[in-house]
């Protein structure tokens, strides 16, 4: 079984790889330090489970785990923690299993054990995680290898056929979510100008119309102009005086 | 007036009347008294003489009484409350009925022609009368200030205990994760931390309301600086910044690291790469400062506000209980940096 270890603390990793180390047939692929690493390395290794902490900086494991049950096949998630995560009788109510630190090495065999028959029906479980609370980052594929784009550096979403293309500070990339459901998760940060359009109020810095009338928004290192419909101009508007945006 | 860290206040109703603050006081409310037995209708004569006479009679009495509690206050705190009450009472009628017997003897001996000292059985036992009402009434004020004291007080304990149930754990099973992961690897490191853990502990758990040296304060968040740097490895930088403090001087204890752990939690545990604390202090014109900064995380979500609202509140509250209004707490955010600092007078070592 190969297992991806994840925790943001270098001895805590170094005990748990100990363990596994310890348990028949289980061989550690990877140590990351936080949920962004776990991604790119669990993309690179394909481990069986991942032993996920929940409290990191940067990318959390819950968010972490959101993202890896989207992929088309899904390791195994078990979280562990230190104290004090409400979050852990949600999982028990899910059947994800969450190992308490310091963690027993019988109780983590008996968690890998058991862990490759909830594997489906588990991540089925885990999108559904925390999703209350927004993503910190964008997770695409760009030929063939997993990309992570930091929610802040996003200047825009645009809508077209059957994807939606991000555009961020260092390019653009393409993923398949629907545009609505991209509006309700960031409806904090981002703003809809357009039927196809959404757009991060921190990087607006102008908003201008031509001859005849249209309205068109300036975005922070951005060349082309985004049309703004007739229909979200108001709403818009409204926000910009509001000092939501620094303007 | 006394500045010095006081939770060991002794537990009896009635205050110390030797201090100058009390007596001070005495000498206004009785003063007061003296007005209202003038200013009230039915008194003859000419109104400062009259209010002269009266102060004088007053004061003796008033600072005869307070000289008399301040001297048997030893004794009467001895003795059970109800007991110690009725002890203070009998003393200030006693009080009362002696000066007046003295009082109505000079005014006679000096033959000073006034309607108050007709009648000496009745002069004696208008004055006992008004003695009594506002000895009764004193001693009352006294009794339900003292269970006010007392309560806020509590109160303070209780939070104090709450906050430590709250924030502890995190850090416990975090270091405890670490132990167990040194104890192979690191014999060394993880017999220092254990040890450190146990002063830890020790501080929260022995007597809080103790004033400790700011020297032991400080050496308090040194050992549990040293158990993060284990945990938080390279992630963590402290930079120490102490200038002039009077390292003898006392402080309500858990002052400092509470501030610490706060900043560690919320300003580099968030932070893939860590950060800097910087803990600075130093002593002007009697003033202590103490202040600890901490980078704020980018990303603001990941901030949790009221853990750390609650420990300033904790702390804010107990300067204010051991300095009475002379310190202070204040929370400023700039550049990027989150910084708490304290201010608050030397107070001397106990004996």
């Amino acid at each position: 079984m190969k297992i991806l270890i994840v925790d943001d603390e270098a001895p805590a990793r170094a005990r748990l790889r100990r363990l596994v180390e310890e348990i028949d047939a289980c061989v550690v692929v990877g140590e990351a330090a936080n949920g962004r690493e776990a991604l790119l390395l669990s993309d690179k290794t394909q481990p069986d489970v991942l032993l996920l902490d929940i409290r990191m900086p940067g990318m959390d494991g819950l968010e972490a785990a959101r993202h890896l049950a989207m992929l088309e096949n899904p390791p195994a998630v078990i979280f562990t923690t230190a104290y004090g995560d409400h979050a852990l009788e949600a999982f028990a109510a899910r059947a994800i299993d969450y190992l308490l630190k310091p963690i027993r090495k019988e109780r983590l065999a008996q968690a890998l054990t058991h862990v490759r028959k909830l594997n489906r029906a588990q991540s089925a479980a885990l999108t559904g995680i925390d999703a209350a609370q927004a993503r910190s980052h964008i997770c695409a594929r760009v030929r063939g290898a997993l990309q992570l784009v930091p929610v802040s550096e996003i200047l825009y979403f645009l809508a077209d056929q059957k994807y939606v293309t991000v555009c961020h500070s260092e390019g653009s990339v393409l993923i398949e979510e629907p545009l609505k459901t991209l509006e309700t998760e960031f409806a904090m940060a981002f703003t809809r100008i357009h039927r196809n359009a959404l757009v991060a109020a921190a990087h607006i810095t102008g908003l201008e119309r031509d001859a005849d009338g249209k309205a068109y928004l300036r975005l922070r290192g951005v060349k082309e102009r985004l049309e703004v419909s007739r229909r979200h101009a108001a709403a818009l508007r409204q926000r910009l005086v509001g000092g939501d945006v620094g303007l | 007036m006394d500045l010095s860290p006081k939770p060991a206040r002794d537990d009896f109703f009635l205050p110390d009347f030797c201090a100058v603050g009390v007596v001070f006081t005495v000498v206004m409310v009785a003063e007061l008294f003296a007005f209202v037995l003038v200013l009230a209708p039915g008194v003859r004569g000419d109104f400062w003489s009259e209010l002269s006479l009266v102060s004088l009679f007053v004061q003796w009495v008033a600072l005869s009484s307070a000289a008399v509690l301040c001297l048997a206050r030893p004794r009467l705190r001895r003795l059970r409350p109800v007991a110690a009450a009725t002890g203070s009472y009998l003393l200030l009628l006693l009080v009362g009925g002696v000066i007046s017997e003295a009082g109505y003897r000079l005014l006679h001996y000096t033959d000073y022609s006034s309607g108050n000292a007709g009648n000496h059985a009745l002069f004696l036992l208008r004055n006992l009368a008004l003695c009594a009402i506002v000895g009764a009434v004193l001693l009352r004020y006294f009794y339900v200030q003292h269970q006010w004291q007392h309560n806020v007080q509590r109160e303070a304990t209780a939070r104090l205990q709450a906050l430590q149930a709250r924030i502890r754990p995190h850090f416990l099973f975090n270091s405890m994760n670490t132990i167990a992961a040194l104890i192979r690897d690191k014999p060394e490191q993880a017999e220092v931390a254990v040890e450190d853990l146990a002063d830890l502990f020790r501080a929260t758990m022995v007597d809080v309301q103790r004033p400790v040296s700011l020297a032991q304060e400080i050496e308090l968040v040194q050992r549990y600086l040293r158990i993060e740097q284990l945990r938080l490895e390279t992630r963590l930088h402290v930079e120490w910044d102490l200038q002039d403090l009077p390292l003898q001087a006392q402080v309500p204890a858990l002052l400092l690291q509470p501030l610490v752990e706060n900043a560690i939690y919320h300003g580099i545990e968030p932070l893939p790469e860590g950060g800097c604390i910087r803990i600075q202090g130093h002593c002007e014109r009697d003033m202590i400062s103490l202040s600890v900064s901490n980078p704020l995380p980018l990303d603001g979500r990941t901030v949790r506000h009221n853990g750390n609202r609650m420990a300033l509140d904790n702390i804010r509250e107990r300067l204010a209980y051991a300095y009475a209004g002379h310190a202070s707490l204040e929370v400023a955010q700039e550049a990027g940096q989150y910084q708490v600092r304290l201010r608050f007078p030397v107070a001397e070592p106990e004996r």
